[in-house]
C-alpha cells in the first residue's frame, strides 16, 4: 500500500507520455544516476541520525565514557546527511530545470515549423498557457515529484530495516498509521484536483466577463449598463469566492488531518513502548530511536500525497504539450524535394482550390493564372474574396490542398522551403513589427545588413526621414516599451523590411493602404525602376497601385472574374470599371476641397475598426 | 499583439519590484481588510494558545521519560505539573498517551480554524477588491479603453488578484506566529535551565548570519528569475503573434538561437537559486542536528552531576528543532510575498486611473429634464474635439428640433461617429457645448442622459445570455413592450425559428447570428428602451437583399416619433429623414434635404455618386 503512489504513477506512465518523458530523461542519464545514488546515500544517513542518538542515550545510562564518541558519530552523520541533502536537492531540482529548458526550446522550435493553418486553429493564449502552465507542471513533476517518489519509499524501507529488529510489534503499531496517511492524502488530492479545476474554470468565466465588458465598453456606457454589469459580475465573483474557499478549506483540512497521524504514532510509541521499557523489553534509548525516525518520516510522507497530485498534473500537462509537439509540420522538405538552386520567378496557378481547415466554403475556387517571370500582376477584389489567401500560398504559408502551384515549372510542394522563402519577399497586410529597434526590424531578413543598407531600404519605403526624427533614430525601439508608430509608419517600416531583400518574387498584400497617394506613387515608382526581372504580386484596393501592372485580375468569391490590363478592364465595365469610377470621384472630392491630405485624424480611428473587421483569417488578432 | 508588449513594458518596472513588504501597499489594502478584522483579531488571539499547544507534547514526553528513568513523572515546567499527574484511574503512561492524543486533536482544530480564518480573510478581501476593481474599470473613460489592452485588464482582475490571495494563506500572520513561537521557546528554555539554553543557542548567531545573507541572495535570485521568465514569455508570445513574418523572412534559426540564449539564461538563474535554496535547507538541517549534539554533549556532563534529567534533554532537543524550522520555508514565503506585492502594486495602479466624470449628480426631485412626448431637442454649439493631438471635429454647430429626423453623411473619417459619441458623452469635448432640451449635457447626470437615448452602434455587441436579456439589457421592461419591439424589427420571425425562442442562448459574442440578424437585434434593443433620442450609426456591411429590405423597414419603425440622428450609409435612410448634414474633414460643409443638396451639386452630390448612386441602380 505504501507503494501505491509510485505504482499509480507508473501505471499512468505506461502509455504515450512515458515515451516522451523517457526521451527527455535519457538526455540526462548521468544526472539521474547521480541523483539516485545521492538519494540512497541520503536515505542511509537519514537512519544514522536516530541511530546515533540512541547510542548517545544508551551511553548516558550505561557508559558515560562512551558519550563523547557517540556524539562524534552524531556530528559525522549530521555532516554527511547535510551534504547528501544539499547535493541530492541540487541535482534533482537541476534535472527539472534542465528538462524544462529542453522542452521549452523544443516547443519554440516546433512552433516555428508549423503552418499558418495551425495558428488559425489555436489561440495565442492557449499556446502560451501550454508554455507557461504545462511546462511548469512537467518541471515540478520531474524535479520535486520524482525526488520524493524515489526517496520516500527508500526512507521507509530503511526505517523498517532499522526498527523491525528492535521491536517488530512496536514498529508495526508505530508505522501502522503511515499508510493511512498516504491514503488520506491520496483521497484528498483527488478531490483537491477537482476542486482546483472547478476554481480554474470559474476564473476562466470571470476572465470572459471582464473581457466582454471591456470589449463592449461603448455599449455598456451608452446603455448605462454599469450597475447591471456590476451585479452580473458579482454573481461570478461570488461563485469564484465560493469555489476558491472550497479549495482552501480542503487544503486546510488535509494538512490538519494529516498532521494528526505522526502525533498519534508518537503517542503510541509513548504508551506501548513505555510499557515495554517498564517490563525491560526495551531501553529508553529505543524510544528515542522510534521518535526520531517517526519525526523524520513525517515531512516526506506529507509530501507524498502532494506528489501524487503533482504527478497527475505533470502527466496531464505532458499530454497537452505532446498534442502540439506531435503535430508533424506539413510544410517541410519532403523526400522528393526538387534539386533547384535558384528561382527565376515564373508562377503558375493550376486549377487551384483552397479551403481553410474547419471551413466549408472554399476561399479559392479553380484559380488558373500564369505570372511570367519578371512581370507584375495586380490583384483586386472585394473584401474576403481570397486575395490574401492566393498570395499566401506562394511562400507556402498555407499548404496547397487541391490543384497546384508551379514555380519555374516545379511543383511548389517539391521546392526546398528555405530556397523558396529566401527568394520571396512578402509584405503582409497587418504590418506586424517586433518590439525591437527599427533598424533590427528592417534587417529582420538579413541580420547582417549594414546600417547603410537599412537606411537605403527605409528611404525607398519613404520612411527614413520620419525615423530620423525619433529621438533614437534607427535605434528607436518599436512598441510600448518605445515609440508607438502610426499605422502608416508601421506599414512603411514593414515595406522597408521587404525592400532590403533582393527577392525573385515580391508580394505586396495591400501594403500601401495607409500611405497617402503621393508616397504610394514614389514607392511604386521606385519598385518599377528596380524591377529588373523581378516578379511582383500587388494586392490593392486602390486602382492607382495596380494600373501599371502587366496584368490585373479581379477576384470575387474566390474566383477570377476579370483579367486583363487596366485599359481592357475599364472597357469591360465590370467590377474593376466600377471601382475605377468610384475612385475617380473620390479623388475629385479630395481635390475639390483643395487637395487635403488623405491620412486624416479620425480616418485612422475608423480605419482601424474597419480593417479589424476586414482582416482575413490569416491575420487573426491575438 | 499588444499584451506581450505591455508585459515587456512592465519588465522595466519589475526591476524595482523586489520588495517583500511595502507598508504603503498594505495601507491601501487595509480598507478592504477592515470589514474582516475580526478574522485577523481571531488569528492574533490564537497565536499564544497555539504556541502552547505546539510546545506541550514535548513536555509530556519529557515527563514520561522522567517517569521511566527515575520512576517519577516530573516535569521541567511548573505549570505543566498538574497536567502530568495521572487521573481517571489510568496508569501514568496511558494517561500521558491520552494527553498527547488530546493535545493533538485540539491542535488540529485550532490549526484548522486558523487556516480557515486566514483563507476566509484572504478570499473575502480579494473578492471585495475584485468587485471594486471591476466597477472601477467600468467607470473609466472611453479614452482609457482606447489605449489599455483588454488582455491586460483581464490579467489584473484574475491572475494578479490570485497572487494577492496567496499572500494571506502563506503570509504575514504566519510569520508573526513563527516569531512568537521562537520567543516562547527561548523563554522556556532559559526558565528550565539557563546554562543548557546557552549551549543550545550556540549556533544561532551563525545561522542568523547565514539566514541574513541568504535573505539578500534569494531576493536577488528570485527577482532575476521573474524578470527573465517574463522576458522569455514575452519573446515567445511575440513570436507566436508574428509567426507569419518569422517564417516569411526565414528567421527561424536565428530566432531559435536568440530564444535559446534567453532560455538558458533563465535556467541558469534558476540553478543559482536552487543552490541557495538547497544550501539553506541543508544548513538548517545541519544546525538542528549539531545543536542536538551540543545539547547531548553539555547535557551528558550535567546528567552525570544529576543536575538535568533525560526528559529535559528531550525537551531541549525537540524545541530547538522547532526553533529552526521556520527558517526552512523562508524562501518559499519570500517568493510568495514578492509576487503578491508586485501584483498589489499593479492592481492599485489600475485603481488610480481617474474615472470618467459623472456629471452633476442627484438633482432635486422633479428638476430633471422633462421628457417631451415627441423626443428631445439637441443642439451642438461650436463643438471642437480631438483624440489626442488629432482634431476630429472643428467648430461644429447644428440644431435638431424635437421629433426631427436628421442624417449625417460624409466620407470616412469626417467625424460622423464622433458626433454621436460626444452627444452620448462617451468622450469629453474640448470646446463648445452640447445641449439637450436646452441643458448642457455636462449638467445632466450621465445615467439620466443615457437613459433617454438609444445608441445603435455599427458593430453590434451581444452579451453572454439569452435573447431576451440581450434586448432588455437588464432593465425591467414590460413583456408587451418587448414583444412590440421584436415585432417592429422582425426579430419575432427570427425568434420563432429558434428552438428555444426567447430563451435562446447567445454564445461567444453572438457569432451564431448573421450580420443582418445582429443588426435587427440591436434595433429591437433600441426600441425596447423607448428612447426620446435615437443615435444610430448605420452598419456599412452589406447583407442579402431580403434582410436588407427587413432592415430598411425596421429602421423606419425605429425612427418614428423620436428625435433621430443617424450616421447614414443607406440611400433609403437619407431619403427618409427631414434634413441632412454633410461632414467634411471634421466640419459641416452643407446641409438641407436630399433634393436641395443634389441640386447644389457640391460635396453631397459627389458623395452621393460615390456612396449611394449604385444602391439606386441596385434597388
Amino acid at each position: 500500500m505504501l507503494w501505491s503512489p509510485a505504482m499509480e504513477a507508473a501505471s499512468a506512465l505506461a502509455d504515450k507520455p512515458l515515451r516522451r518523458l523517457l526521451a527527455y530523461m535519457r538526455l540526462a542519464p548521468g544526472a539521474y544516476v547521480l541523483g539516485g545514488v545521492l538519494t540512497l546515500l541520503y536515505a542511509v544517513f537519514f537512519q544514522l541520525i536516530p541511530l546515533s542518538i540512541r547510542r548517545i542515550v544508551a551511553a548516558f545510562e550505561n557508559a558515560p565514557d562512551e558519550v563523547g564518541r557517540a556524539i562524534l558519530w552524531l556530528v559525522t552523520a549530521s555532516l554527511c546527511l547535510a551534504l547528501a541533502r544539499l547535493f541530492s536537492r541540487i541535482v534533482m531540482f537541476n534535472i527539472g530545470r534542465q528538462i524544462e529548458f529542453r522542452i521549452r526550446n523544443d516547443y519554440f522550435a516546433h512552433l516555428q515549423s508549423l503552418p499558418q493553418s495551425f495558428y488559425l486553429a489555436h489561440r495565442t493564449g492557449d499556446l502560451m498557457s501550454r508554455a507557461v502552465n504545462d511546462i511548469n507542471s512537467i518541471r515540478m513533476f520531474l524535479g520535486m515529484g520524482l525526488l520524493n517518489l524515489l526517496q520516500t519509499p527508500v526512507l521507509f524501507a530503511g526505517a523498517l530495516v532499522v526498527l523491525l529488529p528492535v521491536d517488530a510489534t512496536l514498529t508495526l503499531c508505530a508505522l501502522g498509521p503511515f499508510p493511512l496517511f498516504v491514503l488520506i492524502t491520496r483521497h484528498y488530492s483527488r478531490y483537491m484536483f477537482q476542486a482546483n479545476l472547478a476554481g480554474q474554470e470559474q476564473l476562466g468565466k470571470v476572465s470572459t466577463v471582464v473581457q466582454e465588458n471591456a470589449s463592449g465598453a461603448l455599449v455598456v456606457k451608452a446603455y448605462d449598463l454599469s450597475n447591471l454589469e456590476r451585479d452580473r459580475f458579482e454573481d461570478h465573483n461570488q461563485e469564484l469566492f465560493r469555489r476558491m474557499m472550497k479549495v482552501g478549506v480542503m487544503q486546510t483540512t488535509m494538512f490538519a488531518s494529516v498532521s494528526l497521524v505522526p502525533a498519534l504514532s508518537a503517542a503510541v510509541v509513548l504508551w506501548l513502548g513505555g510499557q515495554r521499557v517498564q517490563t525491560g523489553l526495551l531501553g529508553t534509548e529505543d524510544l528515542w530511536l522510534f521518535w526520531g525516525l517517526i519525526g523524520m518520516l513525517t515531512f516526506p510522507t506529507m509530501m507524498l500525497g502532494f506528489v501524487v497530485s503533482i504527478t497527475q498534473r505533470g502527466l496531464a500537462a505532458l499530454e497537452r504539450l505532446g498534442a502540439v509537439l506531435d503535430i508533424v509540420p506539413s510544410i517541410r522538405d519532403h523526400e522528393d524535394v526538387a534539386d533547384v538552386s535558384e528561382i527565376a520567378g515564373r508562377v503558375e496557378f493550376r486549377n487551384l482550390t483552397f479551403t481553410y481547415p474547419g471551413s466549408y466554403v472554399p476561399a479559392l475556387k479553380g484559380v488558373d493564372l500564369v505570372v511570367e517571370a519578371g512581370t507584375t500582376v495586380g490583384i483586386v477584389g472585394p473584401v474576403g474574396s481570397g486575395k490574401t489567401t492566393l498570395v499566401s500560398l506562394v511562400p507556402r504559408l498555407l499548404e496547397v490542398d487541391d490543384g497546384s502551384i508551379l514555380i519555374d515549372g516545379v511543383d511548389l510542394n517539391r521546392m526546398p522551403v528555405h530556397l523558396l522563402r529566401s527568394s520571396i519577399a512578402m509584405v503582409p497586410q497587418d504590418s506586424f513589427l517586433f518590439s525591437i529597434s527599427v533598424s533590427e526590424n528592417i534587417r529582420y531578413g538579413v541580420p547582417d545588413a549594414h546600417l547603410a543598407e537599412v537606411r537605403r531600404a527605409a528611404a525607398r519605403a519613404q520612411v527614413e526621414r520620419e525615423i530620423e526624427e525619433f529621438e533614437d533614430g534607427f535605434d528607436t525601439v518599436v512598441g510600448e516599451r518605445g515609440v508607438t508608430l502610426s499605422g502608416g509608419q508601421r506599414q512603411r517600416v514593414a515595406l522597408a523590411r521587404a525592400m532590403i531583400l533582393r527577392p525573385s518574387i515580391l508580394i505586396l498584400d495591400d501594403s500601401l493602404s495607409s500611405v497617402d497617394h503621393g508616397t504610394e506613387e514614389a514607392i511604386l515608382g521606385d519598385l518599377e525602376g528596380r524591377r529588373r526581372g523581378r516578379t511582383c504580386f500587388i494586392v490593392a484596393h486602390r486602382i492607382s497601385a495596380v494600373r501599371h501592372a502587366d496584368q490585373i485580375v479581379v477576384l470575387e468569391n474566390g474566383r477570377i472574374t476579370e483579367r486583363g490590363t487596366h485599359h481592357e478592364l475599364v472597357e469591360l465595365g465590370g467590377f474593376y470599371a466600377r471601382l475605377h469610377h468610384r475612385q475617380e470621384l473620390l479623388s475629385e472630392l479630395e481635390l475639390g476641397d483643395g487637395g487635403a491630405a488623405v491620412p486624416e485624424p479620425a480616418a485612422r480611428v475608423e480605419a482601424a475598426t474597419v480593417s479589424g473587421q476586414q482582416r482575413l483569417p490569416l491575420a487573426e488578432p491575438s | 499583439m499588444s499584451e506581450e508588449r505591455s508585459e515587456a513594458a512592465e519588465l522595466g518596472r519589475e526591476r524595482d519590484l523586489g520588495k517583500v513588504y511595502d507598508t504603503e501597499l498594505i495601507k491601501r489594502l487595509w480598507p478592504f481588510m477592515r470589514p474582516y478584522r475580526g478574522w485577523i483579531g481571531f488569528n492574533f488571539a490564537m497565536i499564544p494558545p497555539r504556541a502552547l499547544l505546539e510546545l506541550m507534547p514535548a513536555l509530556v514526553v519529557g515527563a514520561a521519560l522522567n517517569y521511566l528513568t527515575e520512576g517519577v513523572a516530573t516535569t521541567e515546567v511548573g505549570w505543566m505539573a498538574p497536567f502530568v499527574v495521572p487521573r481517571l484511574g489510568l496508569g501514568p503512561l496511558a494517561w500521558m498517551f491520552g494527553l498527547v492524543f488530546l493535545i493533538s486533536i485540539v491542535t488540529l482544530m485550532v490549526d484548522w480554524l486558523r487556516a480557515f480564518s486566514m483563507i476566509s480573510l484572504g478570499q473575502r478581501t480579494v473578492r471585495d477588491v475584485r468587485r471594486t476593481l471591476f466597477d472601477h474599470v467600468q467607470r473609466l473613460p472611453m479614452r482609457f479603453f482606447d489605449r489599455y489592452p483588454v488582455g491586460r485588464l483581464v490579467t489584473r482582475l484574475t491572475n494578479d488578484l490570485e497572487h494577492l490571495a496567496e499572500m494571506f494563506s502563506a503570509g504575514v500572520i504566519a510569520m508573526v506566529a513563527d516569531v512568537f513561537v521562537m520567543v516562547v521557546i527561548l523563554t522556556m528554555l532559559f526558565a528550565i535551565d539557563p546554562r543548557l539554553a546557552l549551549a543550545a543557542l550556540a549556533l544561532v548567531p551563525v545561522l542568523g548570519i547565514a539566514a541574513a545573507i541568504f535573505r539578500y541572495k534569494v531576493r536577488e535570485a528570485y527577482r532575476e528569475v521573474r524578470v527573465k521568465i517574463a522576458r522569455l514569455n514575452a519573446h515567445l508570445q511575440e513570436t507566436i503573434s508574428g509567426m507569419k513574418v518569422v517564417q516569411l523572412f526565414a528567421r527561424e534559426r536565428r530566432n531559435f538561437e536568440d530564444f535559446g540564449r534567453e532560455n538558458a539564461s533563465h535556467r541558469d538563474s534558476w540553478l543559482r537559486s536552487i543552490r541557495y535554496d538547497a544550501l539553506l535547507f541543508s544548513t538548517v538541517d545541519l544546525a538542528t542536528n549539531l545543536t542536538r549534539a551540543l545539547i547531548f554533549w553539555y547535557g551528558a556532563q550535567m546528567v552525570g552531576l544529576g543536575e538535568v534529567t533525560l526528559g529535559t534533554i528531550y525537551v531541549f532537543s525537540d524545541y530547538m528543532s522547532r526553533f529552526f524550522r521556520p527558517l526552512m520555508d523562508l524562501s518559499a514565503k519570500y517568493s510568495v510575498m514578492q509576487s503578491s506585492m508586485a501584483s498589489a502594486e499593479r492592481v492599485f495602479q489600475l485603481l488610480d486611473e481617474p474615472r470618467e466624470p459623472e456629471g452633476k449628480v442627484a438633482l432635486p426631485a422633479g428638476a430633471g429634464v422633462q421628457a417631451e412626448a415627441g423626443g428631445s431637442e439637441v443642439e451642438f454649439d461650436g463643438v471642437t474635439f480631438a483624440y489626442g493631438s488629432e482634431t476630429v471635429l472643428r467648430d461644429v454647430s447644428f440644431r435638431v428640433a424635437a421629433g426631427e429626423r436628421v442624417a449625417i453623411v460624409g466620407h470616412t473619417g469626417s467625424g460622423k461617429t464622433t458626433t454621436l459619441k460626444l452627444l452620448a458623452r462617451l468622450y469629453e469635448l474640448q470646446e463648445g457645448s452640447i445641449r439637450v432640451d436646452g441643458r448642457d449635457i455636462r449638467d445632466i447626470p450621465k445615467p439620466e442622459l443615457r437613459r433617454r437615448m438609444a445608441f445603435v452602434l455599427q458593430d453590434v455587441f451581444l452579451f453572454d445570455g439569452d435573447l431576451r436579456y440581450n434586448i432588455v439589457l437588464g432593465r425591467d421592461v414590460a413583456d408587451d413592450v418587448v414583444d412590440e419591439a421584436a415585432r417592429a424589427t422582425y426579430v419575432d420571425d427570427l425568434i420563432e425559428r429558434l428552438p428555444n425562442g426567447w430563451a435562446h442562448k447567445v454564445s461567444e459574442r453572438g457569432v451564431n447570428f448573421s450580420t443582418g440578424q445582429r443588426q435587427l437585434l440591436s434595433f429591437a434593443r433600441a426600441l425596447a428602451r423607448e428612447p426620446q433620442l435615437l443615435l444610430l450609426d448605420e452598419a456599412t456591411s452589406s447583407v442579402d437583399t431580403e434582410t436588407e429590405a427587413l432592415i430598411q423597414d425596421a429602421l423606419h419603425h425605429l425612427m418614428a416619433g423620436k428625435t433621430s440622428i443617424v450616421v447614414a450609409h443607406r440611400l433609403s435612410t437619407i431619403k427618409d429623414v427631414d434634413r441632412i448634414y454633410v461632414f467634411h474633414h471634421g466640419a459641416i460643409c452643407e446641409h438641407g434635404t436630399h433634393d436641395e443638396l443634389l441640386d447644389r451639386r457640391g460635396v453631397y452630390w459627389r458623395l452621393y455618386q460615390l456612396q449611394y448612386a449604385q444602391q439606386e441602380t441596385a434597388a
